[in-house]
């Protein structure tokens, strides 16, 4: 008998069971630890900077008052009404006292979620107060490093982020529980859907960058590289060298185009991998955003496999869980 | 209603008469097979389900968010700018006018339906890094004044002597670029009142300077990146203390500034 739809019914099944396979597998919870701490990290230094004129850049008055933004940043163009779904914390603190009691139970829970300490209500936490963080500087004093952050914290939250190189999982030793750390469906979807996002970044950075006459002609990274405020090694001695410069911002388009793509395969995901290396490292030394280049650079974990984490970092989370419980723990 | 009539109570044999009837009735029961768990699938079927719909939103929103927020409405096809000879045909105003609003249907309504979940998360923003183009740099002056007409301060924002560390730099590195852009002609009202409340001054001279960059020839020509001429000073304003009877008007409007007057803001250049 002459079934016309087997075909389609065949390819829908198996796109079904891809589609599982890609998202719900369960998988080891190593990278996302890692991204975890090193994540958590990221947020702790990055807000603690606030504290440095922390009423100036988040309280209610400053640079730009919080009034002001609710009267015409938070209004929507060509319509009155307002956007109520910006939100943060620090629109409705009015007093300096209670500024800083969150600021500092701020930097708590980023502490906690750097070292693993009641990791998933602190990654719950810290995607809150990024979150608040960021809106409240938006407009004003945002840049690249707020949208980082956020990424890396909205994915932490969704899987067990703790699950490995924690506090937690030392605890529970401590306390003679099970420490087997099991592979975990929700650990690899929140890896995923980092992926997802780190592709569409690159997309439209890629995109944007394609339609600028410096980045098609082979100038930009000179520009970008010849930013007097920018710079933190002065990299004129590259006006020398045009070819370079050339090279230089093609690749970065090309690649940020096409990182997407690329990105998946196992035989072209090592150079993708390099080169964001060498793309946000080289922004981080020479054009003075070592956090944002770092934080970009954590996000480009989640391409790491959960093997090649555990093979470089269980022996040194080994080495801590010995000195503090005398019992050898990754 | 009529409240339900409550059955007559049965004693132990009739019960147990009833139940052995009942149990030759019925077929005998399979006890329920406990259910498999596919080791590489652990989630149930309608919660994969659940989470499909959340993953195909999600990625959705990231998608739409920089595709809404880095394409703009554009002039109509047929109007131009200016003409053939590079001549200026259209006003500030008559641009902004004859941009077609329509001219992204299918965004506008994507990012309408989106918007609300991408401002929750906070994922309603581009990408455009260094975009379209790498441009200069602006820098923020400052000059505080006290009631003698002393000065008791005088600022550069961003400075990388006095805001350390970088990033503390950085920060003040984009309020400074970020003013006019994102402001528009407020900036000096809100910067301005800031600086007259933090140095306690009777009046606060602002200027916005744009540093401009070099191409690699102007700097093999021996041009050093922050010579004078990369300087222009491009608005300046004066900026007094609120006071209640002032109402809106607690400054002066921001003045362009011509350009070809003096480029020097404090703390720059030589």
């Amino acid at each position: 008998m002459i079934r016309p739809f087997a075909p389609v019914r065949n390819y829908l099944v198996e796109l079904w069971q891809a589609w599982n396979r890609f998202w719900f597998a369960p998988t080891d919870p190593a990278t996302l630890s890692l991204i975890r701490v090193l994540g958590g990290a990221m947020l702790l230094y990055t807000h603690f900077i606030w504290s440095l004129d922390l009423e100036a850049f988040i309280g209610p008055e400053g640079w730009v008052p919080v009034a002001y933004l609710r009267d015409n940043v938070l209004v929507l163009p060509g319509d009155d009404s307002k956007q109520l779904t910006v939100w943060s914390v620090f629109f409705w603190i009015k007093s300096t006292w209670v500024l800083w009691v969150v600021h500092l139970f701020a930097l708590v829970v980023f502490a906690c979620l750097m070292l693993g300490l009641f990791s998933r209500t602190a990654a719950v936490l810290a995607w809150l107060l990024a979150i608040s963080y960021a809106t409240r500087v938006t407009p004003g004093s945002y840049f690249g490093l707020d949208k980082a952050n956020v990424m890396l914290a909205t994915y932490l939250m969704l899987g067990p982020c703790g699950a490995r190189y924690s506090l937690d999982r030392i605890w529970r030793l401590r306390k003679g529980k099970e420490v087997s750390s099991e592979h975990s469906p929700s650990a690899n979807l929140a890896v995923r859907l980092l992926q997802l996002h780190l592709c569409i970044v690159y997309l439209f950075s890629g995109l944007a960058k394609s339609q600028g006459a410096t980045w098609q002609g082979g100038t930009a990274v000179w520009y970008a590289m010849a930013s007097l405020e920018y710079q933190s090694i002065d990299m004129t001695w590259l006006a020398g060298w045009p070819l370079l410069v050339a090279l230089l911002t093609h690749v970065t388009v090309f690649w940020e185009v096409f990182y997407c793509c690329l990105v998946w395969n196992r035989f072209t995901r090592p150079i993708v991998l390099w080169i964001a290396f060498a793309v946000h490292g080289g922004i981080a030394l020479f054009m003075g955003m070592k956090t944002f280049g770092f934080a970009m650079l954590i996000a480009n974990l989640a391409f790491i496999s959960p093997e090649a984490v555990r093979r470089w970092v269980d022996p040194l989370a080994s080495r801590v869980s010995l000195a503090l419980v005398g019992q050898k723990v990754d | 209603m009529a409240a339900a009539k409550p059955k007559p109570k049965q004693n132990k044999s009739e019960r147990a008469t009833e139940a052995e009837s009942a149990a030759k009735k019925a077929p005998p029961k399979k006890p329920k097979p406990p259910r498999q768990v596919d080791p590489n699938l652990p989630w149930r079927p309608w919660l994969r389900g659940l989470l499909t719909l959340f993953i195909v939103w999600h990625v959705s929103a990231l998608f739409v968010a920089p595709w809404a927020v880095q394409t703009e409405a554009r002039l109509h096809p047929d109007i131009r700018e200016s003409d053939i000879l590079g001549k200026k045909r259209l006003s500030a105003e008559e641009t902004l006018k004859s941009i077609d609003k329509n001219s992204r249907p299918l965004l506008s309504t994507l990012n309408k339906v989106f918007r609300p979940y991408l401002n929750l998360t906070y994922l309603n923003h581009g990408y455009d890094f260094f975009t379209p183009d790498p441009s200069g740099s602006y820098l923020l002056g400052c000059v505080a004044y006290d009631e003698s007409g002393e000065t008791i301060a005088e600022e550069i924002y961003p400075d990388l002597k006095k805001q350390w560390p970088r990033l503390y730099y950085h920060r003040h590195l984009m309020l400074a670029a970020q003013g006019g852009q994102e402001f528009g002609p407020d900036w000096s009202k809100l910067y301005g009142q800031h600086l007259v409340k933090k140095f306690g001054a009777t009046k606060v001279h602002l200027s916005a300077a744009y540093h401009g960059l070099l191409s690699p020839r102007q700097v093999l020509d021996g041009t050093v990146l922050d010579a004078d001429s990369t300087y222009e000073t491009q608005a300046e304003a004066d900026i007094y203390p609120i006071r209640e009877s002032d109402g809106d008007n607690q400054h002066r409007p921001i003045t362009p500034v011509q350009r070809n007057s003096p480029t020097r803001i404090p703390g720059v250049g030589p």
